[in-house]
């Protein structure tokens, strides 16, 4: 199956979908990783579901961001840690994602940056554990049923 | 996106490198929101002033900027440190680059408020500015009892935004796009302490919808209170208050979308939440008050409750405010009797500083809502909460 949405971060990438149908606080979700000198992909917000789930492989699937104002910021040093997820769809997105989208891609050149792209429809056609592929706007999802 | 012919100068480089890669950020920022120009701002406000290890490219940028000798365009004030005075060995770790930050920020130009309320510090928008604020509670604080116009930006667009003296005109700066999208009813009595509780709930139910809220009868304070809470545990940006707040009372309905639906909030679900926060509190050893900081006002209503009282051995009372509210509270005539109660004044951020492995075994508990979503802390109203501190009886609060 295939959608389309917008592409916020172009890029391209492929990996299992987590979804979650929580919106996503980036600071609470990064900010103690952040500080660890090591890497580790395991989000910290223990009022998430996705609580302790490493997603560095995954394409995170969820429907908007919420909280702090640096949660851009956040984002955008997880990318530049090499601890976000491979690529993001989201249903909506806001100007927290938009602007970590913009200074990722404006100031973190050298690195490998994952595709984020808006899809208001995507919470309705994936399932934790689907393979997505994501190729600037267009997504491909694989069913992990089969169907 | 229309530029003017200095804007476009700065795109092309004629201003520096660092120049034009910030004009490039702004005008592809708002370019994704198809904004049709920038704006000019009257002031902006940044976070991260802790510069810690945790933002690098917030830093780099900032290094690249000072290099070039680059200014702030416009008045810029900034969030607090995430120390104490003493920090442990985690926290110097941590935040080894505060003081690079703070020499920067002085070399740019900024204002050393080191508050997360500005607005108490001299940074005070009028109704109907363009700012480019961070600080989620500051924005909705801005934006909704103040009536001036911010985005909920990233902290670095906030920063490009300063130096450049303009923003993209998007979002919540536009007339049409600061319509209520949600009517939140409120069917309970508010007393002056559930306003943070209320907050946490509205942001949790609403999430980044804009509420048009009937039933309220606030002060700044409690908007204050209420909004940080908000804009913590949901992404608001803007409420409006029937006949309260600035925009609400010039344009009553008019600021309620025909399409908005409608949230009942009840003695019920405040209760609830309320309690779902306080669960597992047991006997604090830290309280904390003042997420964000407090205000003056709120500074005297503590110290008038703790008259007489003092700070039990074993546990802390910090009270957070501002270092230019401290002044003058200490100055006052509530300076010294507060003083004499053993609660410590401080000025901080305390979202992180609980993370340390040292203050993480303290049982701590708070009246902040936004403080309660984003550390391991506990809730607990005002009054219940100083009766932790000073061992008082009554535990109904």
């Amino acid at each position: 199956m295939k959608v389309e949405g917008k592409e916020v971060l172009v890029g391209k990438a492929e990996g299992i979908a987590v979804v979650t149908e929580q919106p996503v606080n980036f600071l609470a979700a990064y900010s103690r990783n952040l500080a660890l000198p090591w890497k580790t992909g395991r989000i910290s917000d223990n009022r998430h579901e996705l609580y302790g789930e490493d997603l560095r492989t995954a394409i995170l699937v969820m429907p908007c961001c919420s909280g702090s104002t640096g949660g851009g910021v956040f984002l955008l040093e997880a990318i530049r840690k090499g601890i976000a997820p491979r690529g993001i769809v989201t249903a909506e997105v806001d100007t927290l994602l938009v602007s970590g989208a913009v200074l990722a891609e404006m100031w973190l050149e050298e690195r490998r940056l994952p595709p984020i792209v808006e899809c208001p429809d995507i919470l309705s056609c994936v399932s934790t554990g689907d393979w997505i592929k994501i190729e600037r706007e267009c997504i491909e999802i694989c069913s992990s049923t089969g169907d | 996106m229309n530029l003017s012919s200095e804007h476009e100068a700065i795109l092309a480089g004629r201003k520096g490198k660092t120049l034009q890669k910030c004009m490039e950020t702004l005008v592809r920022y708002g370019q994704f929101y198809q904004a049709e120009t920038l704006v000019p701002i009257q002031s902006a406000h940044l976070v991260m002033s802790c510069g810690s290890i945790l933002f690098k490219t917030y830093l780099d940028i900032v290094s690249h900027l000072t290099r070039e000798r680059i200014q702030f365009a416009v008045p810029t004030t900034v969030n607090p440190h995430f120390t104490t005075d003493n920090p442990g060995v985690i926290q110097r770790y941590i935040l080894k680059k505060d003081k690079t930050f703070r020499e920067h920020f002085r070399e740019l130009g900024g204002i050393e408020t080191y508050s997360c309320t500005p607005y108490l510090c001299g940074n005070v928008p009028r109704k109907g500015d363009v700012i480019a604020w961070a600080e989620s509670s500051a924005v909705i604080y801005a934006n909704a009892v103040l009536g001036a116009k911010t985005n909920r930006n990233s902290g670095i667009i906030d920063l490009i935004s300063a130096v450049l003296g303009v923003t993209p005109s998007t979002g919540l700066l536009l007339d049409e796009n600061r319509k209520g999208t949600v009517e939140v009813v409120v069917e309970a009595e508010i007393e002056k302490e559930a306003y943070a509780v209320l907050g946490y709930v509205i942001g949790k139910v609403i999430q980044n919808k804009i509420p048009f809220i009937r039933g309220l009868h606030g002060s700044d304070d409690e908007f204050k209170n209420m909004g940080a809470a908000m804009a913590a545990s949901g992404g608001v940006g803007l409420y409006h208050v029937d006949g309260i707040t600035p925009e609400a009372r010039a344009l009553g309905e008019d600021m309620l979308r025909d399409d908005a639906e409608t949230v009942v909030i009840t003695d019920e679900i405040l209760s609830k939440q309320k309690e779902e926060l306080s669960a597992g509190l047991n006997r604090a050893d830290m309280v904390f008050i003042g997420c964000p900081h407090l205000s003056y006002s709120e500074l005297v209503h503590i110290s008038t409750l703790l008259e007489g009282a003092t700070v039990r051995r074993g546990v802390n009372l910090w009270v957070n405010t501002s270092k230019h509210v401290m002044q003058e509270f200490v100055d006052s005539e509530y300076g010294a009797s507060f003083q004499r109660t053993g609660a410590t004044l401080v000025s901080l951020c305390p979202l992180a500083l609980f993370e340390t492995p040292r203050l993480r075994k303290w049982e701590i508990v708070t009246n902040s809502g936004k403080m309660r979503y984003y550390a391991p802390v506990y809730y607990a109203s005002l009054n219940r909460c100083l009766e932790e501190a000073t061992g008082g009886v009554n535990h109904e609060g």
